[in-house]
């Protein structure tokens, strides 16, 4: 938990609003490669991903991840705080999803979470939802990029039929793209095997939460999309990379060619001229006639 | 060429799928005649309504199990084929002490660190002991031994926390519908393992599980012939199979190429088998397979859903009647205005309570409410009993496995054309009876198909 009290106004409060229940805390949470000097980790992400979430400084500059509020109670019933909760969700996220489980109530929106449990069980909670956040910011960053891509892609299947000339110019933008998409991939395969790991059995409170909320989340049939499409673009520019391939190899054989027609050309011009001159030179010599001398 | 005359006995899920089955795969021209002795088809799987509300619930088969991650699964095949959908079901919380619990961190506050260790190492040699494809690939009667010896509470013996023992004993209770020394270690595994979505998951038919043999029913051609009971089977004098059935107290004689039985084994009993032979053959038969295990069903939709939030799966376990599922009928159907629970009350208490009133069965149930849900007790509209006392096999192991042939042709040397049907010769659930009946309809499409030169 981080040191802060909870914020004094959260989004939606008024002075009217009676303030959060005791015990509340906000964190504000990013994913960071290097383990920092100044910010507690708040949890490791596990070790392919290199990734840890750091609690920033309430009032940091920089982006939150993902803010988590976090209220220990052994009575998620109270529907004015569940409201509250929801409110204040859904004003940093567009949707706010709901999920009431073994005495857990959660509200998950990009962005931001807020989750009532009771306290022994909040830390586990935290840490799940922090790992899942991770997960999700990877795969909403990876169908952005590919919804953005869909216009490029358009532009870019002529030379996937046909490369010429015109194309040949586009060669860097396209190999671009092309190392732009296999990093796309990269990022979601090594998030891939946390995003479909099995149900867990026995389960503990939070392994139920995780697979419930990514359930909700709908992961495994974002997962099967994004590999449609990717399998679509790869498609597209792994045929472009082949067509661009072809032609540079097309037009250096082409080159080739042209040198040695030169060449030949060269060759048979000089063979010419000598064959000439030399001909030349014949008919200009006059004739010898063999003499004998005179008298004999 | 004329039509092979088929008789089978018994409406239930295992005669309307053969029915089915035959009519998928025979070549041959065949008639199928169905003996149903009460007037309605579907046996153990249905789908009733209450009298007073409106409100649906099952009163047999209360789920279906998916094996379809593992490899195929024929009755989901089935279920898909029939343009029938399906809900998930999920349940992973008993009650324990008043205490919901529902995963390890729950056990740890109820019961301790120790517990959870115990439960842990339990879950752990379960899984060493069958993986999810030998779950899948095992028949409960042949499985190799050490598994097939009898007397799984000598496994349950081996859990050094008696808390954590009675714990599984309840989580797996009414999956037995018998106790655990009537049961197989296989077989105990199983019922154990299959609360792991590795291994197993559940679902349910959307509208009720009654759909299945309803749409069963509406495709198959035979001719039904409802409050038939049929009273005793032998030969006739040219070789084929006679079928007495008994209609309005008066005895109905018919004969058949082919005679299948898919009745409960415990219903055996109402039935003559002609000749010394065939008679032994049967009493054999059914000595084989003589393992009653027993079900009650109670049933009550409430004036509103007071477990909201409490309970917030398809089920959970209750440590009442030796541990007893409680089914939150109403996540089958969430636009429902009555909320129902069911209690699926199972073996030696099933057994012992069956001859109480509904009324006081009711009673019971609403009083088994834990703690923290009696509240509720006084918000019951209407309940409902349904008994199923000797209505499904327990599989206790320890006997000597028959072949699948032996199994369902009891007697191959005078009556060969007289086949079995039933959930209990494979591992007693709805899965385990298509196997069957696709069993005995395979091997009846074969037969004509080889024999139909001589019927020319």
């Amino acid at each position: 938990m981080t040191d802060a009290p909870p914020p004094a106004t959260p989004v939606g409060n008024t002075d009217r609003v009676p303030p959060w229940p005791a015990g509340t805390t906000v964190q504000q949470l990013a994913f960071v490669a290097e383990r920092p000097a100044d910010l507690r980790v708040v949890c490791e992400l596990p070790a392919p991903l290199n990734r840890r979430a750091v609690a920033l400084p309430l009032g940091t500059k920089q982006a939150a991840e993902l803010e988590l509020l976090s209220i220990p109670s052994d009575s998620p019933e109270d529907a004015e705080l569940a409201a509250r909760l929801r409110e204040w969700v859904a004003a940093g996220a567009t949707t706010a999803q709901m999920i009431t489980f073994q005495g857990t109530l959660l509200f998950w929106g990009t962005g931001r979470a807020a989750v009532i449990a009771p306290a022994e069980r909040l830390v586990a909670l935290e840490t799940v939802l922090a790992e899942l956040a991770y997960y999700e910011g990877e795969l909403h960053d990876v169908e952005r990029q590919l919804g953005a891509a869909w216009p490029d892609l358009e532009a870019d299947g002529g030379p996937a039929f046909e490369f010429d000339e015109r194309s040949a110019k586009q060669r860097d933008r396209l190999a671009k793209r092309f190392r732009q998409l296999l990093g796309l991939r990269a990022r979601l395969t090594r998030v891939l095997p946390f995003v479909l790991t099995p149900h867990v059995y026995p389960p503990t409170l939070a392994s139920q939460v995780s697979e419930r909320l990514r359930e909700r989340l709908r992961m495994r049939h974002r997962v099967e999309m994004i590999q449609e499409q990717l399998e679509v673009f790869e498609r597209i520019y792994d045929t472009c990379a082949q067509r661009a391939s072809d032609y540079r190899a097309n037009r250096k054989n082409h080159l080739l060619e042209m040198v040695i027609i030169v060449l030949l050309a060269a060759q048979t011009l000089l063979v010419l001229f000598e064959v000439l001159t030399h001909a030349k030179a014949t008919a200009t010599t006059p004739a010898t006639t063999p003499t004998t001398p005179a008298g004999k | 060429m004329r039509a092979w005359q088929i008789g089978i006995v018994g409406g239930g899920p295992g005669g309307l799928m053969t029915a089915y089955f035959l009519q998928k795969w025979a070549n041959d021209p065949h008639r199928v005649t169905l003996f149903e002795a009460g007037h309605r088809l579907g046996g153990k799987i249905l789908t009733p309504s209450f009298q007073t509300v409106v409100a649906t619930y099952e009163a047999g088969a209360a789920e279906i199990y998916d094996y379809s991650h593992l490899d195929d699964d024929p009755l989901k095949e089935l279920i898909e084929e029939l343009g029938l959908p399906i809900n998930r079901m999920d349940g992973c919380s008993a009650v324990v002490g008043n205490r919901p619990v529902a995963n390890l961190d729950d056990l740890r506050d109820q019961l301790g660190e120790s517990a959870v260790q115990a439960l842990l190492a339990f879950d752990r040699r379960a899984k060493d002991q069958i993986t999810p494809q030998e779950f899948y690939a095992t028949d409960p009667e042949t499985a190799a031994d050490p598994l097939i010896r009898p007397g799984f509470d000598a496994v349950l013996a081996g859990i050094p926390v008696p808390a954590v023992r009675e714990y599984v004993e309840q989580v797996i209770h009414s999956d037995l519908a018998t106790e655990p020394a009537n049961t197989s270690v296989a077989y105990g595994l199983q019922n154990y393992l299959m609360n792991d979505h590795a291994y197993m998951s559940l679902y349910g038919i959307a509208g009720g599980n009654e759909a299945l043999p309803k749409e069963l029913a509406g495709r198959i051609e035979a001719d039904v012939r409802f409050g038939h009971r049929v009273t005793g089977i032998g030969r006739t004098g040219d070789g084929r199979m006679a079928v007495t059935a008994e209609c309005d107290g008066e005895p109905v004689e018919s004969a058949f190429d082919l005679v299948v039985i898919a009745l409960p084994n415990v219903a055996f009993g109402g039935v003559t088998f002609a000749g010394a032979r065939l008679a032994t053959a049967m009493a054999g038969h059914v000595a084989d397979y003589d393992f009653p295990a027993h079900y009650l069903r109670v049933t009550v939709a409430f004036r509103e859903k007071f477990w909201h939030g409490r309970l917030t799966e398809s089920y959970c376990m209750l440590d009442r009647f030796g541990g007893c599922c409680l089914y939150d009928e109403s996540s089958r159907d969430p636009g429902s205005r009555y909320p129902v629970l069911g209690w699926l009350i199972a073996g030696a208490a099933a057994e012992a309570m069956s001859g109480k009133s509904d009324d006081e069965l009711i009673a019971e149930a609403l009083a088994s409410l834990p703690e923290f849900l009696e509240h509720g007790r006084v918000l019951a509209l209407e309940g409902r009993v349904h008994r199923w006392v000797g209505a499904v096999n327990a599989v206790p192991g320890g006997f000597n496995p028959r072949s699948l042939d032996r199994r369902h042709r009891p007697e191959p040397v005078d009556h060969p054309r007289l086949f079995v049907v039933g959930d209990y010769l494979f591992d007693s659930t709805l899965n385990g009876v298509l196997d069957s009946a696709e069993y005995v309809a395979m091997w009846l499409v074969a037969l004509m198909a080889e024999e139909s030169g001589d019927l020319r």
